[in-house]
């Protein structure tokens, strides 16, 4: 009878943590797979630029944050690329830059560090004209940035200055509003708090 | 028993298997997560956590369908993880298939079937709850559908693969557990009916050798009877030949038998003829008895003859001169007296030696011929008897003869029974001989057939290895075989 109630009790233990177990596997990993879907706004309004200093007809603007790997891959990749002729480029630091900043300014950027207030996500591209015009705001990529994804900066800017309708891609990457960090990752397991 | 034994072990090695694969995956993460920028502390607690469930089951239970289905469970939940570490690329999501194609492995329906509704109920659900980032562009529900329709083919797939890889392993045990047996008792038999079939040749060869050896001698014993018939019938013409011999002998026998007594009755005739002579000289004696007396009478005659003479003289004397005359006349009568009488003594001298002698010889041819007739009585009964004797030994030799005629004709009979009964001992043992030679060839035959399946009995055993090689890890295997020769050596001490 003790035996009974004991292999019973056992059962529902067994049963209990199962339940919770693949219920907790199950919401964490929803919730990772929403990090990487969420579509975060264009935000150029808020970024403290006077065009009026812009001395190229385009300058490209790169909003970055260190503590995201798509933003990561972006400076590698811009490292990597270098200044584009002819142009100006920012990056923007939301945050400190410990990693990536000399090499970025030895590749001939602009390297700042801003403090964010209003931004919700990065990586985010936004192209300007020397009039102050934006004529680009958005993601870099159809899809979501990867070491494999095809970084479209290039021809966006072309396509910018051929004056060709472009696409819109959505800022897909990591959050930086705080807000949304507590919507999308409510365990803790992407952002640091 | 065996079975279920076998299928818990194959569950248990499975179920540890996934556990352990989902621990691996750790580095593939961590690689992933360096590669793509993403968490590593996802990458390295992720596996751990969801190795969490189907380990603590595995714990407890080991073999268990829970073990497997939450094992689907966390293959699926990986390949989230994977997909996120990958930054939810597309791409990523063909570890769901591949780990549900993994998931055959169960051999069991219920851990596909709980993949594929973890996997269609996290999409469905997402699709609900973020329905714009389910996907990196906009998808409908239709497309979700879509998605979850081939989930639900894989699913089907892997179900169907899976129940068919079950059935396989319960197969396998069968042949795990019989065909190791049958393999044994194969070999067993195969040694066996070797050692036998090696035994029975010895045995042929020994017989064949040994019937061949009374075939020959046989063969020497069917000459020597044959010999002895020969011998036999030389003997049998023998003995009628010693049975004519004896008969003639006893002819003879008989011939002389006769002779003797013709010989008895010639001596009797003789006897009687000397005795007839001995009386004709009795007569002659009697005769010369009666010249004697005659003599005897003469001898008188010339005694008076004389006396006259005298007388004659004495008157011839007394007559004078005139007596003159007649006295030499007396005197010479009495001078032929005398002269008489000397021849009548010497005649009478003869005679009585005539007497003499004829009574001698009488005396003699009588004693001669008693003797004789004595002797050639003995003579002739001894001559008969030993007549009667030779015939009788003859007729002792004779009816020998037939007795040993009749007996020759019994041993003749009875070799030549012995003969025929030889050669067909002989017959019989070259037929056995030939059969045996023909059983020869077959246990070679048999041999060769034994050789066959002993190597059949070894390829078998060696695809009987393979096959447990291929299906299960070395050491398990080495366990089972030392299992199985146990298992065997025990049903060979049994047996």
């Amino acid at each position: 009878m003790f035996s009974d109630i004991i292999f019973n009790m056992r059962q529902i233990g067994i049963s209990v943590f199962i339940f919770t177990w693949a219920a907790g596997i199950s919401y964490a990993i929803a919730y990772m797979h929403g990090m990487h879907k969420v579509e975060f706004k264009p935000a150029t309004t808020h970024l403290a630029l006077d065009h009026s200093t812009f001395d190229t007809e385009y300058t490209l603007v790169h909003l970055l944050t260190e503590d995201c790997g798509c933003s990561q891959i972006i400076a590698e990749y811009l490292i990597e690329r270098g200044k584009i002729k002819d142009t100006s480029e920012y990056v923007y630091f939301i945050g400190k830059s410990l990693e990536y900043k000399q090499e970025l300014i030895n590749q001939g950027f602009i390297v700042k560090e801003i403090k964010n207030e209003y931004i919700e996500g990065v990586p985010m591209l936004s192209v300007f004209h020397r009039n102050g015009e934006v004529k680009y705001s958005g993601g870099y990529s159809k899809k979501i940035i990867t070491p494999l994804t095809t970084i479209l900066d290039t021809k966006i800017l072309e396509q910018v200055q051929n004056d060709t309708p472009t696409e819109q891609y959505i800022v897909q990457g990591c959050a930086t509003s705080k807000k949304i960090i507590s919507q999308i990752d409510p365990l803790g397991l992407k952002y640091k708090r | 028993m065996e079975q279920q034994n076998f299928r818990v072990n194959y569950d248990k090695r499975v179920n540890r298997a996934f556990i352990l694969l989902a621990l691996a995956h750790i580095p593939i993460f961590l690689a992933v997560a360096w590669f793509f920028k993403t968490e590593f502390s996802i990458a390295l607690f992720g596996p751990l956590l969801i190795a969490l469930g189907p380990g603590l089951s595995y714990l407890i239970k080991p073999s268990s369908r829970l073990t497997s289905s939450l094992n689907g469970f966390a293959m699926m939940a990986l390949s989230g993880v994977m997909i996120h570490l990958g930054k939810g690329m597309i791409e990523m999501h063909f570890h769901i298939f591949a780990f549900m194609a993994f998931l055959i492995f169960t051999g069991r329906l219920l851990p596909v079937l709980t993949a594929l509704v973890t996997v269609a109920v996290h999409h469905i659900g997402f699709f609900f709850l973020l329905p714009a980032s389910i996907f990196n562009y906009e998808a409908s529900f239709g497309i979700v559908l879509l998605h979850a329709a081939f989930a639900i083919v894989t699913a089907i797939g892997c179900g169907i693969i899976s129940l068919r890889f079950g059935a396989f392993i319960d197969v396998q045990e069968t042949v795990s557990s019989n065909l190791s047996a049958i393999v044994g008792s194969h070999k067993t038999s195969s040694a066996e009916l070797t050692s036998i079939s090696n035994q029975i040749t010895d045995s042929s060869t020994t017989q064949t050798s040994s019937i061949q050896e009374s075939v020959s001698t046989l063969e020497e014993i069917s000459r020597m009877v044959e010999m002895t018939n020969k011998s036999i019938q030389q003997t049998e013409q023998n003995s009628r030949e010693s049975f004519e011999t004896a008969e003639i002998g006893k002819r003879a026998v008989n011939s002389v038998t006769n002779s003797i007594q013709e010989i008895s009755q010639m001596i009797q005739r003789m006897t009687k003829e000397l005795n007839h002579n001995t009386d004709q000289i009795q007569e002659v004696n009697d005769l010369i008895n009666g010249i004697s007396e005659k003599t005897s009478i003469i001898n008188d005659i010339v005694f008076q003859t004389k006396l006259l003479s005298f007388n004659a003289s004495v008157e011839a004397a007394r007559a004078g001169e005139h007596g003159k005359g007649f006295a030499i006349v007396a005197e010479e009568v009495g001078n032929l007296a005398n002269l008489s009488g000397r021849a009548s003594e010497e005649i009478n001298t003869l005679i009585e030696n005539s007497k003499q002698q004829v009574h001698k010889i009488v005396e003699n041819t009588k004693s001669n011929i008693q003797t004789l007739t004595k002797q050639s009585e003995e003579v002739v009964s001894s001559g008969l008897n030993k007549a009667h004797d030779s015939i009788s030994i003859i007729d002792t030799v004779v009816e020998n003869i037939e007795k040993n005629n009749k007996l020759m004709g019994d041993i003749s009979t009875s070799s030549n029974e012995q003969s025929l009964g030889v050669q067909e001992i002989t017959e019989a043992l070259r037929a056995i001989d030939r059969t045996n030679s023909d059983n020869i060839a077959m246990i070679n035959q048999l041999k060769k057939l034994t050789s066959t399946m002993d190597h059949e009995s070894i390829k078998l055993d060696e695809v009987f290895e393979e096959i447990h090689n291929k299906l299960e890890n070395r050491k398990k295997n080495k366990i089972e075989n030392t299992n199985n020769v146990i298992h065997i050596e025990e049903h060979q001490e049994a047996a």
